[in-house]
C-alpha cells in the first residue's frame, strides 16, 4: 500500500469521526402484512423535501424539523404518510401496505426514485415480477430472469451461470445474506439454487461495485432471505414439475410480535422417488441401468430483537445435489458414477444503532462449497459385489469470515459508510482418491491445501451535491496472503448522477476491483465440474478496471423508462486451461500445470433498456451489442480471440399482461448471436494404420455457432380457495416453438461414404431442450 | 476406467437432457488449405522410411490419396545434410543408401513440393538400447478384470539410464503362428486409461512411462494378459477366429519425448463431452505441416505362452 493510499483512507475516516452528530428521526420501515422490513424505501419530508432511502434492514434516518410529516413510497406499495409530533432518540415502526387497488397512485413517484437515483449498472427488479417471467419446468428462477436484462446472459441452454457484461461466472458475487455462494446451480443447472419463495429482495451492480462489496471483478448479485412473518403463523406450499416446496414463518412469539420471527423453507426434487422403479428394475430385474437423483435446499432464519436499538439475525443455507447411476457390465461386474454438489452457508448478524444517525451492523459468517465426482466398478466376489476399482475427484472450499460495518446518516445529503472485514479462505482445488496405485509425489502434489488469509477495508461516501447532483465516491483496501505470497489492492470506485430537466438524467461510473479467487472452467456453461483455485504464489489474482456511463430518460405518463448504457471494461491476470486440459481428463496433476497464466480481457458495448413498469401491461425490452475478448501467450499465437462468453447481440423481450385481476399472462423471447467453439481446421491421416482420420484443431474459438432464440410463454392464474388461501395456478412451456438450440457442434463422417475411399464429413448441431411444457401450483396463506 | 466413466458420462447427460437432436448445418468450414503431414518412426534397426501425405478439408467429400508422391525429402544428421530419401510406393520415402539412423545422433527432415509450403522438422535423438530388459510370464492364472478370459500375468522389468530425457512404451502383442491376435490385456494395478502423470495406456496394449517419474531406477511392472485372442486380418468369419496365443511379442522400448506427447493427445473428446472440454491440439513436432517424427530403440522379446 502506497503513503497516499494510506492517507487518503485515513483522511476518509477522520472525517467519518469528526462529522456530524445531530438528532434525527430515525426507524424502520416494514411491511403492514408481515412486518418484513423493507429496503429500498424512498422516505420524504414533506417541508424540506429532502429524501433518503432505507438501507437493507429497513432503517434509515433523516434530519426534520419537528413536528414534521413523512411520505414512504415503494413500488408496489401505497404511498404513505406519517406525521411526527415529538422528536425522540427512539426507533420508530413505519408500515405500509402493499398497493393493490391504489397502484396508479403509487407508480409514478416511485418509478421517478427508483431510476433517477440509483447508480450506474444498478439493478432491482421486484420479486413478485420476476416470478410471473415463465421458466424452464415452471421453476420459479431469479437467475433466469436477471438473464432477461440487458448486459446479462446466460452461458448455454438450461443453466443459470451468469455473464455479466463479458465477464465470467465466477467473476460475479453471489451473496444471500451476505454469505458467499460459490455455486449458484441445482440440477446440472438447469434451475438455480435460490428458491424464490424465501427470499426478500434481489439486487444486482453490473460493474460499478460500491465499495462495500469487494472480491470479485464483475458483479454483485445481492440476495436477501425474508426474515419471517411477524404478525402471523404462514404455511405456503408449492408444487412443481421437478420440485416441491414449502415455507413456514411467523413470529416468535404471539405476546410481544416484535420479539422477532422465524422462517424455514424446504425444496426437494422428486424425482428420486419417480427412479424407485428403476432401482428394482435394475436390482432384482433385467434392466442394465439405473439412475438417481436427489435435490434439495433450506433455508433457515431467526430474527431476534434484543431490545430496541439491537437486534441479531441467524441464517442457514444448505443446498445439495447428488447424482447416482449404475450399470452393469456383466453378470459378475457393475459400474458406479456418483456427482454431488452443494453450498453451506451460516450467518450471524447482530445491528445496533448506536446514534440515531449511526448503524452498526456486525457479522460472522461460514460458508463451504464442495463437489466430488466418483467412479467405481465391483466384482461378484462369493456372491456379493465388492469394490474392486474406485477412483472420486473432489473439490472444496470453505470460508468463516468476520466483519463489521458504520452507516452514518450525517444529513440528509450526506451518508457514510465505512466498514472492515477478515476471512480465512481454506481451498482444496483437486483431492483424489483412489484404489490405483499412483505415483505418492504426484497424489501428494494434486491434493495439496491452500490456506489464506484475506482482509478488506472501506469507505463509502453517499453525497447529494443538489437535488439534481449525487454521487457515491468509495474506497477499498484489500490484502490476501498464501504460501508467503502477499498481494494488496486498491479499489476506488466512484458513480455520479445528474438529473435534467423533462425527466432526463445522466449517470456515469468507474471503479477498480481485484479478485483472489479463480475458477477452472471447461465449459461455457456452469457444469460442478468446474473448480475454484486461489491465488498462488504462482497465480496473480485477477484485477479488473471498468468504466461505464448512461442517459437516462423517465415517460410518467407511458409509465416506461429507457436508457441507454455504455461500458469498457478491462482485465488483467486472467487464466484458462491449456489446450487440450482439463482436470478431469488430467485427473492427478497438479491445476497449477494445466492452465496458462496472465492472460487479459476487454469487454466493451451498449445495453438499451425500455421498461414498462407499472399498469395492465408490464415488461421490457433489452437490446445489448457487445464485445468481449481475450488475450493469453499461448492461445492463438498471442492475437485477441472471442471468449466463450462473447454474445454480439443480445436481445429479451418481456411482457406481463393482466388479463383480469386474477390471470395474467406472460411471456418471453430471448435471442443470442451464437456463442464461440473451436472446430477443425483439417483432416489428416497421418499413418495409414489409422483407422479414422484425425482432425487438427485450429485456433480457439475459431467458429461461431448459429443463433441462440427461444419463446416461452405461461399463464398464472389466482383465486381464493375454501381455505382462505390465495392459490396460484401456472401453466405454460418453455421453449414454446421448441427450436432445439445448439448446445455443442461436431464435425462426424458418412459411415457408408460412396465410392469406397472417400470420406464425406459434415458439421452437425446437437440441441438439447425442446418444448417443456409445465404446470405448478403454489398455495399461500 | 475413463472409457467406463465416459459410457456413464453418456448416459447421464442422455437421461438428463433428452437424447440429442443432430441437425446437419449444411456449412462448409474454413479450410487453410493443403500442408503436408509428415510421419516417421526411427529406430537404429530400421532403414530410414518417411510417410507423406497431405491435410484435407475439415468437411466436405473427399477421397484419401495413399500419399504424395514427387516431392523432395531431405534427411539431416545432427544438422548437416545426410541424404535424400527417394519415393517407393504409398507415399513412402525411403533412404537409398540403406541408412539406419545412429544412437545418440539427431534427425530431421526438409520437405519440398510445387503446391505445398515447404515443411520441416524439429530434431529428434535415437534414445540409447534399454537395460538389464526382461520379460517373464508366471506359470499360474490370476484374476482378471476382463470378462471370462484366462488371464496370465506378465512381469517386465528394465533400468532407466541415468541422464537420459526419454521414455519408455512397452507393446505387447499376441501371436498364433505368428500371425497378429487382437489380445485383451491391462496393466495391474492401474486401470484403463487413466493418466498420473506418469503412465498411461492406449488401445493395442501400449503402456507409456514417463522417464522422470522412475529416475535411474529399475522399472518393474506387471500386465494381465489373456491367454487367446482373435485373429487380425483374417477372411474367416467373425466367430471363427479365436485362437490360444503361441507367443507374446513384448517390445520395451526407450522412446523419445515426442511418443509420449503424441500418445498422450490420441483421444480427442467426442460427443457431448465436446461441449465440456476443449479439443486438443496433437502434438507435431513438424514446422509448417503436421505429423510427427518419433524415435524409438526397442529390445524384443518373444515369450512362449504356457
Amino acid at each position: 500500500m502506497t503513503h497516499r493510499t494510506l492517507l487518503c483512507f485515513l483522511f476518509f475516516l477522520l472525517f467519518f469521526t469528526t462529522a456530524h452528530s445531530q438528532r434525527s428521526t430515525n426507524g424502520f420501515v416494514k411491511d403492514h402484512f408481515t412486518g418484513e422490513t423493507m429496503a429500498g424505501v424512498s422516505v420524504t419530508d414533506s417541508a424540506s423535501l429532502k429524501k433518503t432511502i432505507t438501507n437493507q434492514y429497513g432503517f434509515f434516518s433523516l434530519k426534520v424539523k419537528i413536528p414534521a410529516t413523512l411520505y414512504f413510497s415503494s413500488v408496489g406499495y401505497q404511498t404513505s404518510t406519517f406525521c411526527i409530533a415529538q422528536a425522540s432518540d427512539k426507533s420508530r415502526i413505519f408500515e405500509i401496505k402493499p398497493a393493490e387497488y391504489q397502484l396508479d397512485e403509487v407508480e409514478i413517484k416511485a418509478t421517478k426514485d427508483d431510476s433517477q437515483n440509483q447508480q450506474i449498472g444498478y439493478l432491482s427488479i421486484p420479486l413478485e415480477r420476476l416470478n410471473t417471467i415463465p421458466t424452464i419446468f415452471g421453476e420459479k428462477d431469479i437467475f433466469r430472469a436477471l438473464a432477461l436484462t440487458p448486459g446479462v446472459s446466460i452461458g448455454n441452454e438450461g443453466t443459470v451461470g451468469l455473464f455479466v457484461r463479458g465477464g465470467t461466472p465466477d467473476q460475479n458475487l453471489i451473496l444471500l445474506d451476505e454469505a458467499p455462494i460459490y455455486n449458484s446451480a441445482h440440477f446440472f443447472g438447469i434451475i438455480s439454487v435460490f428458491n424464490s419463495e424465501a427470499l426478500k429482495k434481489v439486487a444486482m451492480y453490473k460493474g460499478i461495485l460500491p465499495a462495500q462489496y469487494g472480491g470479485r471483478v464483475s458483479s454483485v448479485i445481492d440476495v436477501t432471505m425474508k426474515e419471517g412473518n411477524t404478525k402471523r403463523h404462514k404455511k405456503d406450499h408449492g408444487i412443481g414439475l421437478v420440485t416441491s416446496s414449502m415455507l413456514l414463518d411467523g413470529p416468535l412469539s404471539y405476546k410481544n410480535r416484535e420479539r422477532g420471527s422465524y422462517l424455514v423453507s424446504g425444496r426437494a426434487a422428486y424425482l428420486g422417488l419417480a427412479t424407485l422403479p428403476l432401482w428394482f428394475l435394475y436390482q432384482f430385474g433385467n434392466s442394465q441401468q439405473y439412475f438417481n437423483y436427489l435435490l434439495y435446499d433450506i433455508n433457515a432464519k431467526i430474527n431476534y430483537k434484543i431490545d430496541d436499538k439491537s437486534r441479531l439475525y441467524l441464517s442457514f443455507y444448505n443446498s445439495y445435489d447428488r447424482w447416482d447411476s449404475r450399470q452393469k457390465y456383466a453378470a459378475d461386474s457393475r459400474g458406479r458414477l456418483n456427482i454431488n454438489w452443494g453450498n453451506l452457508t451460516g450467518t450471524l448478524r447482530y445491528n445496533r444503532i448506536l446514534k440515531p444517525n449511526l448503524f452498526l451492523k456486525s457479522v460472522l459468517l461460514f460458508t463451504r462449497y464442495q463437489y466430488d465426482i466418483g467412479v467405481a466398478t465391483s466384482q461378484k466376489i462369493d456372491d456379493t459385489f465388492k469394490t474392486t476399482d474406485a477412483y472420486s475427484l473432489q473439490s472444496s472450499l470453505a470460508d468463516v469470515t468476520a466483519k463489521t460495518s458504520l452507516e452514518y446518516f450525517a444529513n440528509p445529503n450526506y451518508t457514510i459508510r465505512v466498514g472492515v472485514e477478515a476471512t480465512r479462505h481454506s481451498y482444496q482445488p483437486t483431492k483424489v482418491e483412489t484404489t490405483f496405485e499412483l505415483d505418492p509425489r504426484v497424489v501428494e502434489a494434486s491434493n495439496k491445501i491452500f490456506k489464506a488469509n484475506e482482509f478488506g477495508a472501506f469507505t463509502e461516501h453517499e453525497i447529494a451535491v443538489s437535488d439534481a447532483l449525487r454521487f457515491n465516491a468509495g474506497l477499498r483496501l484489500g490484502a490476501f496472503s498464501v504460501q508467503q505470497q502477499n498481494y494488496s489492492s486498491f479499489e476506488p470506485r466512484f458513480s455520479a448522477n445528474l438529473i435534467l430537466p423533462r425527466n432526463w438524467s445522466i449517470k456515469g461510473g468507474f471503479a477498480q476491483m481485484r479478485q483472489f479467487i479463480h475458477l477452472l472452467s471447461t465449459n461455457s456453461i456452469g457444469l460442478p465440474n468446474d473448480v475454484w483455485v486461489p491465488a498462488t504464489s504462482a497465480v496473480r489474482p485477477q484485477f479488473a478496471r471498468q468504466y461505464s456511463v448512461g442517459v437516462f430518460k423517465n415517460y410518467p405518463a407511458q409509465k416506461l423508462t429507457l436508457s441507454v448504457e455504455g461500458y469498457y471494461k478491462s482485465l488483467k491476470d486472467q487464466i484458462d486451461y491449456r489446450t487440450g486440459s482439463s482436470l478431469f481428463a488430467d485427473a492427478g496433476k497438479p491445476w497449477e500445470t494445466l492452465i496458462e497464466k496472465g492472460g487479459v480481457g476487454r469487454a466493451y458495448g451498449v445495453e438499451f433498456f425500455l421498461n414498462k413498469t407499472e399498469g395492465n401491461f408490464t415488461g421490457w425490452l433489452a437490446y445489448t451489442l457487445a464485445w468481449s475478448e481475450s488475450k493469453f501467450e499461448n492461445i492463438n499465437n498471442g492475437q485477441w480471440f472471442y471468449g466463450n462468453f462473447d454474445r454480439r447481440h443480445s436481445i429479451s423481450l418481456t411482457g406481463n399482461y393482466k388479463i383480469s385481476s386474477s390471470v395474467n399472462f406472460s411471456a418471453n423471447w430471448v435471442f443470442n448471436t451464437g456463442r464461440p467453439a473451436t472446430v477443425p481446421i483439417a483432416i489428416i491421416k497421418a499413418n495409414l494404420d489409422q483407422s479414422q482420420p484425425e482432425f487438427i484443431y485450429g485456433d480457439r474459438n475459431n467458429y461461431r455457432l448459429p443463433a441462440y432464440h427461444r419463446l416461452d410463454a405461461g399463464i398464472n392464474w389466482d383465486r381464493r380457495s375454501k381455505r382462505n388461501r390465495t392459490v396460484t395456478w401456472s401453466v405454460g412451456a418453455y421453449n414454446v416453438y421448441s427450436r432445439r438450440n445448439p448446445y455443442y457442434v461436431e464435425v462426424n463422417g458418412s459411415k457408408n461414404p460412396q465410392p469406397q475411399g472417400t470420406f464425406d464429413y459434415r458439421l452437425y448441431s446437437y440441441g438439447l431442450i425442446p418444448i417443456i411444457p409445465y404446470v405448478g401450483y403454489v398455495a399461500k396463506m | 476406467m475413463w472409457q467406463k466413466c465416459e459410457r456413464l458420462w453418456v448416459l447421464l447427460m442422455a437421461v438428463l437432457l433428452q437424447s440429442c437432436q443432430e441437425t446437419e448445418l449444411g456449412a462448409d468450414l474454413p479450410y487453410e488449405g493443403d500442408r503436408f503431414v509428415l510421419y516417421a518412426e526411427l529406430k537404429p534397426s530400421e532403414v530410414v522410411k518417411l510417410r507423406l501425405s497431405k491435410t484435407y478439408p475439415p468437411t466436405g467429400k473427399f477421397t484419401v490419396t495413399s500419399g504424395l508422391a514427387g516431392a523432395s525429402v531431405k534427411l539431416f544428421e545432427n544438422g548437416l545434410f545426410k541424404t535424400q530419401l527417394a519415393y517407393s510406393d504409398s507415399g513412402n520415402y525411403v533412404a537409398q543408401s540403406g541408412l539406419k539412423p545412429k544412437i545418440g545422433f539427431a534427425y530431421s527432415f526438409e520437405v519440398a513440393l510445387t503446391g505445398f509450403p515447404s515443411a520441416n522438422t524439429q530434431p529428434v535423438v535415437i534414445p540409447q538400447n534399454v537395460a538389464n530388459a526382461q520379460a517373464v510370464l508366471q506359470k499360474d492364472t490370476i484374476a482378471s478384470i476382463l470378462t471370462g478370459a484366462i488371464t496370465r500375468q506378465l512381469d517386465v522389468e528394465w533400468k532407466d539410464a541415468e541422464n537420459s530425457p526419454n521414455d519408455y512404451l512397452v507393446t505387447i502383442e499376441g501371436l498364433y503362428q505368428n500371425q497378429d491376435l487382437g489380445l485383451g490385456g491391462f496393466n495391474i494395478g492401474k486401470d484403463g486409461e487413466v493418466e498420473d502423470g506418469c503412465s498411461f495406456a492406449r488401445n493395442r496394449l501400449r503402456f507409456v512411462f514417463k522417464d522422470n517419474c522412475f529416475p535411474a531406477q529399475t522399472f518393474k511392472t506387471s500386465f494381465g494378459l489373456n491367454s487367446f485372442g482373435s485373429l487380425q486380418n483374417s477372411n474367416l468369419a467373425s466367430g471363427t477366429r479365436q485362437r490360444n496365443v503361441d507367443f507374446y511379442r513384448v517390445s520395451i522400448a526407450n522412446v523419445s519425448e515426442s511418443y509420449f506427447r503424441f500418445l498422450q493427445d490420441e483421444l480427442q473428446p467426442t460427443d457431448i463431452f465436446v461441449a465440456f472440454q476443449l479439443p486438443k491440439s496433437r502434438f507435431s513436432n513438424v514446422k509448417n505441416g503436421y505429423g510427427i517424427i518419433l524415435a524409438a530403440n526397442e529390445t524384443i522379446f518373444f515369450v512362449k505362452a504356457k
